[in-house]
């Protein structure tokens, strides 16, 4: 579904992604690790196409299509959709203005009461991310992007959008890459994969729950210039 | 002389400025360059009739014309008071409270006319009304003068909405007065909204809280376009006691010049007022805010807040990745921000905010 090859990227004259190889099949939920820095939401955000981001080298492709010079609009309409982790507020613009409400989604997520509002203005951080979900799931997706669902949350919202999360995966022909800093969220998935990220570089893979256990015992500093390839998460 | 004319023909013409004289609504009114071509109150309660025929038949009315605006104030009021064709003298009677609209139109439909138009209004003592008042050019006219001069009188306890709409040609020159008083209690609230291209506005209404605990309330929402000049704002003196005040603009420049003035005077206690004026610049354009704040009272607590800047990119970029084109979400938010939801205005005019055009160069 997606294919991400050789990716080079500059942001503000400072190059954050340097080669990124990575490959996401159609049901896989992959997730990306990393310490603060390293360029996984760089990631999602060029996948998405955010002006910032700048390919200068390698390419994005998207059901067999170069999407690297495809506008914002046009990646969202191919089915590539975003979950930001700090969206902005929109004054006077409502999620109505643009999405349809659905009754039984609103219950789920608990946001009825958050459609009269300017979008994202005075919510926290786990009504952000409810709302964030919200419009996730109301659009056509194929690929979803994670950034960060279960930072500023509390578990009782983590545990709200994992199992929509889960929910969404259960179609076997979606994908989605989720980006976690503190793992929380991984509790209640059941990821594909897990990706490590270190200076803007994919330096590992593996089973996503040995991977993080091995991050939090260990620390980010032991990938580097360790050449396992994730077999040392294995043991 | 009120002429009569086949009102099937103006269906939706006046539909730009939010009017509809199909419908009945509590009371229509049409000035057509100079003539009086509708003039017609629907309920009891409320008098609409020209203000020449008003002057006549009451002394109060009398009284009233050229009372807060002095004839020999500039050169708009001369113009009026020697020029004086007509217009509009709106009256609800003490108590009586009314949904809808008192719809009233200045046109303009002939190349070079000079409009003098003179216009009362009072809202009896706890009396509500809510009056539309749409001023326009229609057809082809150009070359036209819009001399305005309105002197409007809210009683005790009475609750006064005034929503003024233009939509003038490219090269006409609006000059409206108008000056506000307000009594013990009452409530005045303006919106001004202004979305089409204009040679030339000034206006610049004053609003007089005379009473203990009376309350203004004046917005304006401008879009400007190339070749658009703005010279606009209110201003309020706050006299009675704890009387209070809110002055805010909403202004879009997409190629415009919009100077935006406001002054608040706190002239005795208890008074509070705020003012805020919020700029946009879509591509070129020019907007200066100029708020002012005045205050010989210990007792007084006047603000005032002014921002001018771009659409956020951020903010445009992320309605993008919810499958708006980049188009679509200038749109969005520029209707946002000019904020009129919170507004009581005709349909046809909060669906021409939604559907501001954007051009394709202001949202690379």
């Amino acid at each position: 579904m997606l294919s991400i090859s050789n990716l080079h990227v500059r942001a503000d004259k400072k190059l954050i992604l340097r080669g990124i190889d990575l490959e996401v099949k159609a049901g896989e939920l992959v997730v990306l690790f990393g310490p603060n820095g390293c360029g996984k939401t760089s990631l999602l955000k060029t996948i998405m196409g955010l002006s910032k981001y700048k390919i200068v080298k390698g390419d994005i492709k998207f059901m067999g299509e170069s999407i690297s010079n495809k506008s914002i609009d046009e990646r969202n309409k191919m089915g590539i959709s975003l979950m930001y982790q700090k969206p902005p507020v929109v004054e006077g613009v409502k999620v109505t203005d643009f999405l349809d409400r659905d009754e039984d989604l609103e219950k789920r997520l608990s946001v009825s009461k958050f459609f009269k509002r300017s979008m994202n203005d005075g919510l926290s951080g786990g009504e952000t991310k409810r709302m964030e979900m919200y419009q996730m799931i109301k659009m056509k997706t194929k690929l979803y992007l994670f950034d960060e669902p279960d930072s500023g949350v509390d578990v009782e919202n983590i545990v709200v959008l994992a199992k929509e999360i889960n929910k969404l995966m259960e179609d076997k022909s979606k994908s989605a890459i989720l980006v976690t800093h503190g793992g929380q969220i991984l509790k209640y998935l059941k990821p594909s994969r897990a990706v490590v990220m270190l200076l803007g570089k994919i330096i590992c893979h593996g089973d996503p729950q040995r991977v993080f256990r091995a991050i939090t015992k260990v620390g980010y500093s032991r990938c580097l210039g360790c050449k396992c390839r994730g077999k040392c998460h294995e043991k | 002389m009120v002429v009569n004319v086949e009102e099937n023909a103006m269906k939706n013409k006046y539909s730009k400025v939010g009017l509809n004289f199909e419908n009945k609504d509590v009371g229509e009114f049409l000035i057509d360059n100079k003539d009086i071509r509708i003039c017609r109150s629907n309920v009891d309660g409320v008098e609409l009739t020209s203000l020449k025929d008003a002057c006549e038949k009451d002394t109060d009315v009398q009284k009233k014309k050229w009372f807060l605006i002095k004839k020999e104030s500039d050169e708009i009021t001369k113009k009026v008071s020697k020029g004086f064709d007509n217009g509009y003298f709106v009256r609800s009677k003490k108590g009586v409270k009314i949904d809808g609209f008192v719809q009233t139109c200045l046109s303009i439909g002939d190349n070079g006319v000079e409009q003098n138009v003179h216009n009362v209004v009072v809202a009896g003592d706890f009396s509500q009304m809510h009056v539309l008042t749409g001023c326009l050019t229609v057809g082809k006219a150009k070359q036209s003068q819009h001399n305005g001069v309105t002197e409007i009188y809210v009683g005790k306890g009475a609750k006064l909405t005034y929503t003024m709409v233009h939509s003038w040609s490219d090269d006409t020159i609006v000059r409206p007065k108008t000056v506000i008083r307000v009594e013990e209690g009452g409530q005045f609230i303006s919106n001004y909204i202004c979305i089409d291209k204009v040679a030339d506005i000034k206006m610049y209404p004053e609003c007089i809280l005379v009473g203990k605990k009376s309350y203004a309330n004046m917005n304006s929402y401008i879009l400007a376009r190339t070749g658009s000049k703005f010279d606009i704002g209110a201003g309020v003196q706050l006299k009675g006691k704890n009387s209070s005040c809110l002055i805010k603009a909403r202004i879009v420049s997409m190629g415009g010049e919009v100077v935006n003035r406001g002054i608040m005077e706190g002239e005795n206690g208890g008074v509070k007022g705020h003012l805020e004026c919020s700029g946009l610049i879509v591509g070129k354009g020019l907007i200066h805010a100029i708020p002012e704040i005045k205050a010989n009272n210990d007792n007084t607590d006047l603000t005032h807040e002014a921002s001018v800047g771009k659409v956020s990119k951020d903010v445009l970029e992320y309605l993008q990745s919810r499958g708006l084109t980049a188009s679509q979400a200038m749109e969005l938010v520029l209707r946002g921000f000019l904020d009129i939801n919170n507004v009581s205005v005709p349909k046809t005019i909060a669906k021409r905010i939604s559907r501001i055009p954007v051009e394709k160069e202001m949202t690379d």
